[in-house]
């Protein structure tokens, strides 16, 4: 009562002195690289002002009152660092905090627990947002490499369909409507192998930002959430790197100082079943395609001087296939198919003053995949994006800060296919341009309140306007108890024609259909259990409007208006391709999760539901989509053996050189919900063809039957030993260990007998248990 | 003690969530159904309508009597309102028409109308189409068939074509391609696919039966302009659409909305990743499967060795 007391009473001398205050603004970096530290806590000893470091690792905190301070600055798994500062009237002071990361913290994967209550570590957080280190994606076991958005799979509110996707589910949306960025630019088909690795290069990246929902006025264009991937701007200090090997692919990952001019970094990835397993003697008879995929990245972080940085980034991913179906017939026919994303984006940040920073991006972002089979049947299906966007924070005071930006789009979509019988030929040149404000306002150190509002505005041979208010507030009810809440409207101009095993097609909002909709109500509880355990409830309401459901039949149906000139119909729009509807999602998360100790991790129950009513989908009538799951649990850990062992007998723990860190990951979902068949019948498909081809299948009501629970345990094993430069990791990884034949969907089969037809049903197993092995080279 | 029987717990659910993993799928959503196969064509007396039915999953289906023999068919003239009964016919195992008053037209709309009783339920069904205008035909002339060496074309790029004139109402073109000397033998081991004459060598075997029954009988699709202009459509016969030399029967159909979405739709409803989607049926009432119209045109071309 005492410290609130004391806290409201500054408040009011800092509004009362106002006119015969200081501001001090500056950065946090990591000390050993140099990197900027996002997130990190910046404040004065004991009060409540402070102020948190964006994600350029800068702070600002206006309206101090003329005196003397320590000012702190803690992060965690940092020592924290105070300096003396003085503040006189009007005066405007820079600092630069280092922080030295704590040895443990780097070496392993104990975390020891920093001064900061875990409770106010939540509370900063926005609502429904997700961060997750390097280190934690590092140490989930995956199949066969780590991997970024499956790790996120794991999280509450986040589902996956299969094992062959790592395409994220977020609180009831589809993959295409998560907004994905690498260094502030789109990604759009952020995959490798069909879905089944995803492009980002987890050795590659320093920070992890997952907004699921309620998410602020400064992104929009999509309605179900945010990934926002920071890779690494470089080591300032000395020259590092990783190299990974796994059975699946090689990767390096490279630091470079660039002395008082700022840091290099670079990855680069590519894998090699084209090299190993297709030459094993195993599978020297079978027809394996050539396959494989590469991607890297290259980010230069510069510093211009004290109030200039300069960051460039690019990416470059590519898929390649090809495929002779009889490699010994000259005249086979062959399989060629590419896809990759390239990104390239130039950040400028600026510091106007103490009180007002601005970031400036170009970015530019292509996605192509090309496809040829034999002669006559060709794909092209490309998007290309560039955009300007830039924003401006003004920290008004200790109490008030206001976010100011805006973003305009040049998109250019082209969809070409050439199949025997007809021809697509889709460009869209859209534009689209937003303007947001977003003020921050905390009326009481124990409250905040965002309020924001995003303006849209797209054209696509008509111009739509949207307009998209946002809110969010938090408040402590205790010292350990945080209350939160949000509300926003989001608008989405982008669909996606999703497609198994090939790469989906993205079509833009036109005269044909509207932008899509969607409200999000979210309440969450937030509670600091036991100093360190952090526990979290969460219940959100999304409904959605002109949801777009892609119509595989839709070219049955279509009245062609244009021929080519084969006089094959030409699709050049569009039209009829999507079933429009309307949806909503609800659910409640709770995750109990443990960042410092021996033994990290978290236990995420979601309850959720998903209901689509689609035109011309189900006879008109509601159904859940395939990606719906009623409940489902994840529990993931890591555990430092010899320094559990210590926790366990009460002995301190220690910064070994050699350890051993056990991983393991559980997860159990409600199977997925799946169209069967109500019946079976036996026709020709055409009337001089009177013979049995098998029967047919007539489906039920969509998505009616449930597929048994989906069940896997995953555990990993890591020896790491550091030598005086270099540590060495080796790793064993088991996927599903279990080896439960989860099932992806069912098979119908029958067999003729004496003129008797026997059915048969059988499931199509996802993953069996998939042990891998590899390792990593730090140096 | 009781941490003992947590973890027997936890490990029991472990060990039972091993292995593979059975599906029972619920039965409950059987309804019976008429399942129709009927095509009328203009010139032609309505013949050879199919009916027969649909069977809840995991019961044994007799090829031999599962025809419906016994149900109210009929078809109206939906311009002169006039309804033509038709009688099952027991050696062609469909109904047909056995008057000669009644003959489809071109251009013309027809509705049947199916009243049958399958497992004590009285099913009703009915379903429209509407014939394509006349002006079909396949020119014979201009088109590219006789006889070729199936390696040399395949390196010169040479195929098999179809030109014909078209329908003023119908932009829908369906083609069955039926090797009609197809055997083991005369496989065309060299095709340009990779496949083998082994994947269908057991004729024991219902899964190599059904294999070589479907590479005999292929079939391609295409869509064009409509009609009514002196110009010529064209459509190719893909290497793939043939496996064994000898000769080939091709059937164009200038096909209706209703055999072009059965034929689309029917067999293609279970997506790659293993859902059923809806087909696209035209039937009001409790019957599935196809009620079209069509004008058939037949050619024939050789592949030799």
């Amino acid at each position: 009562m005492r410290n609130i007391l004391i806290v409201l009473f500054l408040f009011w001398v800092v509004q009362g002195l106002a006119q015969t205050a200081g501001t001090v603004s500056g950065f946090a970096y990591d000390d050993d690289t140099g990197e900027a530290l996002i997130g990190a806590n910046v404040f004065i000893e004991d009060s409540r002002i402070g102020s948190s470091t964006n994600t350029m690792g800068f702070f600002s905190i206006p309206k101090i009152p003329v005196g003397q301070y320590n000012l702190v600055c803690q992060y965690m798994g940092y020592k924290s660092e105070q300096q003396k500062l003085i503040i006189k009237p009007n005066g405007k002071v820079e600092l630069i905090f280092r922080l030295e990361p704590t040895t443990i913290y780097t070496e392993t994967v104990s975390v020891v627990a920093d001064s900061v209550r875990t409770s106010v570590k939540l509370y900063r957080q926005p609502i429904s947002k997700i961060t997750m280190s390097p280190r934690e994606i590092q140490h989930i076991p995956q199949v066969v490499e780590t991997d970024l958005l499956r790790s996120l799979q794991t999280m509450p509110g986040i589902a996956s369909v299969s094992d062959f996707s790592s395409e994220l589910y977020v609180r009831g949306g589809t993959p295409d409507q998560n907004l994905y960025l690498i260094d502030g630019t789109d990604v759009y088909n952020p995959e490798h192998l069909f879905g089944l690795f995803s492009t980002f290069n987890t050795d590659a990246i320093k920070n992890v930002e997952l907004s699921k929902g309620g998410f602020g006025a400064e992104y929009g264009g999509r309605l179900s959430s945010v990934l926002d991937v920071t890779n690494l701007d470089g080591n300032r200090r000395e020259y590092t790197g990783k190299t990974s090997i796994s059975i699946l692919s090689a990767k390096t990952t490279m630091q470079v100082p660039l002395g008082r001019y700022g840091a290099l970094s670079g990855s680069i990835r590519r894998t090699y079943f084209d090299k190993t397993i297709a030459k094993l003697d195993a599978f020297k008879d079978e027809n394996i395609p050539d396959y494989y995929f590469y991607d890297g990245h290259l980010k230069a972080y510069l510093d211009l001087g004290a109030h200039d940085k300069l960051t460039l980034s690019t990416y470059k991913g590519q898929d390649n296939m090809d495929f002779v179906f009889d490699k010994d017939n000259p005249n086979s026919q062959s399989m060629m198919y590419k896809w990759g994303n390239t990104t390239a984006s130039v950040r400028w940040t600026h510091i106007f003053s103490s009180q007002l920073f601005g970031n400036f991006w170009f970015t530019s972002s292509s996605f192509d995949s090309g496809f040829e089979l034999g002669d006559d049947m060709n794909e092209t299906n490309t998007i290309d994006d560039r955009t300007l966007k830039g924003n401006l924070e003004y920290f008004y005071s200790g109490r008030l800060s206001f976010k100011l930006g805006y973003e305009y789009k040049d998109l250019s979509g082209k969809f070409v296919s050439k199949f025997p019988g007809n021809e697509v030929n889709i460009q869209q040149k859209p534009v689209h341009f937003a303007a947001y404000w977003q003020a921050e306002w905390k009326p009481t150190p124990l409250m905040e309140v965002q309020l924001g509002y995003r303006y849209n505005s797209s054209y696509n041979k008509v111009t739509r306007h949207d307009h998209d208010p946002r809110a969010s507030f938090k408040y402590r009810l205790n010292e350990t108890l945080n209350l939160k809440a949000a509300a926003g409207r989001y608008h989405q101009y982008l669909f996606r024609v999703p497609r198994v095993f090939i790469a989906d097609i993205w079509s833009v909002s036109d005269e044909y259909y509207d932008d899509a909709k969607s409200n999000h109500y979210i309440l969450g509880l937030q509670k600091e259990v036991a100093g360190n355990y952090e526990f979290e409830v969460e219940s959100y309401y999304k409904d959605y409007a002109n949801l777009y459901i892609f119509d595989p039949f839709f070219w049955v149906e279509t009245q062609h208006a244009q021929y080519n000139d084969k006089g094959e119909p030409l699709y050049t729009n569009t039209k009829d391709m999507y079933d429009v509807g309307t949806g909503r999602a609800f659910g409640l998360e709770m995750i109990l999760r443990k960042n410092s100790g021996p033994v990290t991790g978290w236990i995420a129950y979601t309850l959720g539901r998903v209901e689509n009513t689609v035109t011309d989908l189900n006879g008109g009538n509601e159904y859940v989509p395939r990606h719906d799951r009623t409940h489902t649990l994840n529990m993931v850990s890591t555990m430092d053996v010899k320094n559990a062992i210590r926790a366990f007998r009460g002995v301190p723990a220690k910064d070994d050189k050699a350890k051993w860190r056990l991983g393991f990951g559980f997860v159990y979902a409600t199977g997925q919900p799946i169209t069967t068949t109500s019946s079976v019948y036996v026709t020709n498909q055409l009337p001089d063809q009177n013979v049995y081809l098998g029967y047919n299948l007539y489906p039920t009501s969509r998505n009616n039957f449930r597929l048994p629970p989906y069940i896997r345990l995953d555990l990993s094993l890591t020896y790491s030993r550091k030598f005086k430069h270099t540590t060495f990791e080796p790793y064993l990884q088991v996927f599903n260990a279990l080896n439960r034949r989860n099932v992806w969907f069912i098979r119908y089969e029958d067999e003729i007998n004496n003129g008797m037809i026997m059915q048969n049903v059988d499931t199509q197993g996802m993953l069996p248990v998939l042990p891998s092995i590899g390792f990593n080279l730090l140096f | 003690m009781k941490y003992i029987y947590i973890n027997i717990l936890i490990l029991f659910l472990l060990l039972s969530a091993c292995g593979k993993v059975s599906v029972d799928v619920d039965e409950s959503t059987y309804e019976p159904k008429i399942v129709v196969e009927g095509y009328i064509y203009p010139g032609q007396s309505p013949a050879k309508i199919i009916l027969t039915r649909n069977y809840p999953l995991n019961t044994e289906i007799d090829l031999g009597a599962f025809y419906i023999t016994d149900a109210n068919v009929s078809i109206t003239d939906m311009k002169s309102d006039e309804t033509f009964d038709l009688d099952y016919d027991a050696f062609s195992f469909s109904y047909k028409y056995k008057g000669n008053d009644f003959v489809i037209d071109y251009n013309r709309s027809y509705r049947i109308n199916l009243k049958a009783t399958i497992d004590g339920k009285e099913l009703t069904a009915s379903c429209v189409t509407t014939t394509p205008a006349d002006g079909f035909d396949i020119v014979s002339d201009e088109s590219l068939l006789g006889t070729q060496k199936y390696t040399t074309a395949v390196e010169n790029g040479t195929k098999f074509n179809l030109k014909f004139k078209r329908s003023p109402t119908v932009d829908s073109y369906i083609t069955s391609i039926v090797a009609l000397d197809a055997s083991f033998n005369n496989f065309i081991e060299d095709n340009i696919m990779g496949l083998s004459r082994s994947d269908f060598a057991d004729t024991t075997d219902s899964d190599d039966l059904r294999y070589f029954n479907y590479i005999k009988n292929q079939s391609q699709w295409t869509q064009t302009r409509l009609g009514g202009g002196d110009d010529l459509s064209a459509m190719d016969i893909e290497w793939y659409s043939t496996w064994f030399y000898g000769t080939y029967r091709v059937i164009m159909y200038c096909a209706d909305e209703n055999m072009t979405e059965y034929y689309l739709t029917h067999s293609t409803i279970q997506e790659v990743d293993g859902n059923l989607l809806e087909p696209k049926f035209h039937f009001e009432g409790d019957a599935i499967g196809v009620f079209g119209s069509a004008i058939p045109d037949t050619v024939y071309f050789v592949i030799i060795d």
